[in-house]
């Protein structure tokens, strides 16, 4: 690791051929100072995990090229490159796979020639390879905002591009739902996306859970933001509502052209025709205009009752995991269509889970 | 005081270096990170 690297953005990748060099370019040559000159690519690293789910799985050669293309282009990034063959039984393991990216980040931390305080510094932002656009002022932001040394992890915002959300009004509603959700039952800490965090915390919560298949950012953000709580020192994860990344939405598109439904998209995560699925959604997004969105997607009463009582099925069920009363679930439900006036609705409790529903009789 | 300030989280690598030693430890994870932290 270079001695003046102030960051290391980790990116698992597999298949994402079509997305990566997007994405490099957003964490390199699109990175700029507050007076808008580049910033010093000795500041920060980019790590590349090329992870194979299964021993039987193809190399891809396509993205190896994609990378060694974009390091021929810029040379003057630091990019580094490791591949992985894992021997999964069934689905991917993505906590594993950001556990051992990380981890060797540590491990390679605590071995360059440079201060202690500087390697206790060291500032971790584990990503996808799925990213549309970044603030270009993200990385310098990020130095500026972690020079405060009681600062352990920030976290900005997550967006969905705002080209679909326009002609797409029922993504709109369900992901600013999902967003409201995740917020009122895990507080903003938690809201989904990349967030950055110091080496010294990451180790101090013991990493990444690796038997998490999902959510295992969620999870760390989590730890962290406890591990902020109790400590002594006054340590702080601090959240903010600039725009800091927007994501590719092919996953929330697939899960509603397919009738997944939103609540459900990470249900089938990591099989194969899931994925192949998702991926085919990469770039075809874009295509999508109000005039041709299918009924099923239409923001209509119907569409968004069985949306919203996928997310009802879901917390539910979360409910009764942790013993937390079912009202509580009705009255966050309740909030949030008074906070989008939908006054014409009805809850339906069963004993059955799967009959559990909210029924929107009428958008205004 | 002074004590106090050495041992910081702020500023220490206690917990990177305990971390690293958990991982050392552990012989396929150590092959794993190592292995990778070598590529990168």
């Amino acid at each position: 690791m270079n001695p003046s690297c102030r960051i290391a953005v980790c990116i698992p990748a597999y298949r994402e051929s079509s997305l990566l060099r997007n994405t490099l370019e957003n964490y390199t040559i699109h990175q700029v100072t507050s007076d808008r000159k580049p910033l010093d690519p000795e500041l920060f690293e980019i790590n590349i995990l090329i992870n194979s789910p299964h021993r039987n799985s193809v190399r891809d050669i396509v993205m190896l090229e994609v990378i060694e293309e974009f390091c021929a282009d810029y040379p003057q990034y630091h990019i580094n490159v490791a591949e992985v063959v894992y021997d999964f039984p069934d689905k991917a393991v993505m906590g594993l796979i950001f556990k051992d990216i990380a981890d060797a980040v540590i491990h390679r931390n605590l071995s360059r020639d440079v201060t202690d305080e500087e390697k206790s510094r060291l500032i971790l932002r584990t990503a996808g390879a799925d990213v549309e656009a970044l603030n270009p002022l993200l990385l310098s932001r990020t130095l500026g905002i972690f020079a405060d040394t009681t600062i352990v992890a920030h976290r900005g915002e997550t967006r969905l591009p705002p080209q679909l959300l326009e002609s797409f009004p029922l993504l709109h509603v369900m992901q600013t739902f999902a967003v409201y959700l995740l917020r009122q039952f895990k507080g903003n800490q938690t809201t989904n996306g990349p967030f950055s965090y110091t080496a010294e915390a990451y180790a101090a919560v013991d990493g990444f859970d690796p038997n998490m298949k999902i959510s295992e950012e969620v999870d760390l953000a989590n730890r962290i933001f406890m591990y902020s709580r109790e400590s002594e020192e006054d340590l702080i994860f601090f959240c903010d509502d600039v725009k800091d990344v927007i994501n590719n939405p092919r996953r929330q598109v697939h899960a509603l052209f397919g009738g997944i439904g939103m609540a459900g998209r990470y249900r089938d995560f990591g099989t194969l025709q899931n994925e192949e699925k998702v991926h085919n959604m990469s770039l075809s997004w874009r295509d999508i205009c109000s005039e041709l969105l299918p009924d099923s997607c239409l923001l209509t009463p119907e569409n968004l009752s069985r949306e919203v009582s996928g997310y009802y099925r879901t917390y539910l069920r979360i409910a009764v995991g942790k013993k937390i009363p079912l009202e509580t679930i009705d009255v966050i439900f309740g909030r949030w269509f008074e906070l989008c006036r939908i006054t014409e609705y009805s809850t339906h409790r069963s004993s059955f889970m799967c009959d559990n529903h909210i029924e929107i009789h009428h958008i205004d | 005081m002074l004590i106090m300030q050495a041992l910081s989280p702020k500023t220490s690598l206690l917990e990177q270096e305990k971390y690293r030693e958990s991982i050392l430890q552990d012989e396929t994870r150590m092959d794993r990170v190592c292995g990778i932290a070598e590529s990168l």
